[in-house]
């Protein structure tokens, strides 16, 4: 019989597999679809200096990977408190 | 079940849990950076000798020698006279060097062991030397002739050769490597982050921007030409997206009456680009007229911004104060490669040979780290190899071929044999430009040759999801790129602050002209521990001050208010 569920296994992963493709190539589509940014400025001269002194005394870059975490961390958990939400286990 | 339902009980767990992720995440941060090769890391690094670099030939100039000059050369004000000096029409004359006709591996350098041209000006003599790539195959450059055509390829260059190509006054040197066909990396021992990039293409949209292939800014030293090393190679490229015909140059400054030719400043110019029309003809063996009068006020213009003397000036005047100054923009228009519809063609990037083991994803980073911007569909391999075969053994998620252009690449026969990657084989190396959208790539699906039950592949929606950064999404790219771009490389503050002199017409000298050089490089390594510690600090404040909240010391328990109030206070 294994081999029974095997089939049927195989069956509905290609299956998704198969809609995964489509979505992935309609996604894919899209995006070549819309324009591409402008390029992005660069910051002067003067100023990157002055980064980069400012970085020989104080790690900018933590403090950026820092703030990129809280950002991410909280995005998530918009996320995550709606499901939560639906299941009463936080208030609304 | 009444567990669960209490408010409290899950969020003190759901708090715990994300604060211990918080830590986990402070913990890799602080040792990446700080403590396993980072930033810092790199920078206590011991400058490393050219010795170690390439060997130096010519004018009984030794390695220790010409590593001395470096450090005790003096800033002068030379390239800022040398362009006045060459556009005066300097000629000078000579024979260009064929180093490969002299049997010299490819190495460039300070030095006339390969014979490199002398201009002799009022100020200056301007040293260069000048390499073809359509040079006779018979260097290390060009590799076998036999291999395919008769006009040599940048991408055959031989792969893990390196070339010191740039020195400064203060001992930064720059090298760049081949790790791979058609790939170029650019090391600086130290320096200014963000500084300039490199292109080894100088692409040129019209208005001096150069494109990089392979360099990225803000990502790591040895992509990106940090500090203070002014050479700007470019490698020429013809408009059949062909690197036949490619040039490569390299100028060596010295003083006139000096004996040694210091390597004050390493300037490097191709001669298309902007100036595709003017580029020189002269071949090997053309006299130092013949090329010179072509191109080298033309190229020195080009560097300098289409002949602004004030830029020109600023721009090398930073460059021998010691001063980061930016040399290109690199931003540049897209065209369309290889139909004119473009301003000018784009160089291709060529595919690298996907490393072993190499999944797709990895794969597509390396592409995007050479500037590609298009995205990638994915593919099951459906290829059933023989059993035992290397093609049926592949781990899942390799590519097993990759199709651009209406060419496809197959990397295993129907058989399972591995097909070498077509390396070095003029027209067959598979490329593609900047901004094509899409390539298509099959991989070995993931559990193929287990069960016979294949696993979810996400990989089309992944593989589709690269090319993400287009508007309106490219937002949040252009936010990261920027605030990445406050992350440089810690710089020790130097100022050299001279005070004018003022004077009265009753008073030769009031005040002032006095000079304050301010140089904090000495403390770069107690900074590096400073810096250690403050990213401490501020990773442990980030971590008690959310974590805090979220096992609910301020709020009660529900993860959603400690969330809201942890982020409230800094969203206000």
């Amino acid at each position: 019989m294994s081999w029974l569920f095997d089939g049927i296994a195989t069956l509905a992963v290609e299956a998704l597999n198969a809609v995964i493709a489509a979505l992935g190539a309609a996604v894919a589509a899209v995006l070549g679809l819309l324009p591409s940014m402008p390029s992005m400025p660069s910051l002067p001269d003067r100023m990157v200096q002055v980064l980069g002194w400012v970085n020989w005394f104080f790690p900018v870059g933590t403090v950026v990977d820092i703030l990129t975490f809280l950002v991410g961390a909280w995005t998530v958990w918009l996320v995550v408190r709606v499901l939560l939400s639906w299941a009463k286990v936080v208030a609304e | 079940m009444r567990l669960w339902r209490s408010r409290a009980a899950v969020g003190a767990l759901v708090g715990a849990v994300l604060l211990l992720v918080t830590a986990a995440v402070a913990y890799a941060k602080v040792t990446d950076q700080y403590l396993d090769g980072g930033s810092d890391a790199a920078v206590a690094e011991p400058v490393a000798s050219p010795d170690d670099l390439l060997p130096w030939q010519g004018d009984g100039i030794t390695d220790e020698s010409l590593w001395q000059l470096i450090g005790d050369a003096p800033n002068t004000n030379a390239a800022i006279q040398m362009v006045d000096a060459v556009e005066e029409g300097a000629v000078g004359s000579g024979l260009i060097a064929d180093p490969w006709a002299a049997g010299l591996p490819v190495k460039m350098g300070v030095g006339t062991g390969f014979s490199g041209l002398s201009y002799e000006t009022p100020s200056f003599d301007v040293r260069w030397a000048y390499y073809d790539l359509q040079a006779p195959q018979t260097s290390n450059l060009c590799g076998d002739a036999s291999a395919g055509g008769s006009d040599c390829e940048f991408d055959r260059v031989v792969p893990g050769q390196q070339v010191l190509v740039g020195f400064t006054p203060s001992g930064q040197h720059l090298t760049w490597t081949v790790p791979e066909p058609g790939m170029l990396l650019f090391s600086a021992n130290t320096g200014c982050a963000g500084q300039f990039e490199v292109g080894a293409n100088c692409v040129n949209n019209g208005g001096g921007g150069r494109q990089p292939v392979s360099v990225t800014a803000g990502s790591s030293q040895e992509t990106t030409l940090n500090g203070l090393g002014a050479a700007w190679l470019h490698l020429e490229y013809s408009t059949g997206l062909s690197y036949a015909g490619s040039t490569v140059y390299v100028y060596f400054i010295r003083q006139t009456g000096s004996s040694e030719p210091v390597p004050v400043r390493v300037t490097q110019r191709g001669t298309l680009g902007p100036y595709m029309g003017e580029s020189p003809a002269a071949g090997l063996g053309s006299t130092v007229a013949q090329v010179g009068l072509h191109h080298i006020g033309e190229t020195l213009r080009a560097i300098l911004e289409d002949g602004d003397h004030e830029v020109a000036r600023a721009v090398m005047d930073g460059l021998l104060s010691g001063t980061c100054t930016i040399l290109c923009d690199t931003t540049a228009t897209p065209g369309d490669p290889g139909t004119g519809g473009g301003t000018q063609p784009w160089v291709p990037i060529y595919l690298p040979q996907p490393l072993p083991g190499e999944t797709f994803e990895s794969y597509f980073e390396r592409l995007a780290a050479r500037q590609w911007l298009g995205a990638a569909i994915v593919h099951d391999d459906s290829t059933d190899y023989p059993q035992g075969s290397a093609g049926a053994q592949a781990a899942p998620g390799t590519i097993m071929s990759i199709t651009t252009r209406g060419t496809t690449i197959h990397r295993f026969t129907p058989l399972g044999v591995p097909i070498n990657w077509p390396v070095g084989v003029r027209g067959v190396i598979p490329k593609i430009a900047r901004q094509d959208q899409q390539i298509a790539v099959r991989v070995k699906p993931a559990g193929s040759g287990g069960s016979g039950v294949p696993a979810i592949n996400m990989a089309p929606l992944t593989g589709a999801l690269t090319g993400l950064c287009k508007f309106p999404f490219g937002v949040i790219c252009w936010v990261g790129g920027i605030v990445g771009q406050f992350n440089t490389d810690p710089v020790a503050p130097g100022v050299d602050w001279h005070i004018p002199t003022v004077s009265t017409p009753g008073h030769s000298h009031i005040l002032g002209g006095q000079r304050y050089d301010v140089e904090l490089s000495w403390l770069d390594t107690f900074m590096g521990w400073a810096r250690l510690m403050e990213s401490f600090v501020l990773w442990a404040g980030a971590v008690w001050y959310v974590g805090s909240r979220l096992i609910g010391i301020r709020g009660g328990g529900d993860p959603s208010v400690a969330v809201d109030a942890a982020m409230g206070d800094i969203t206000g």
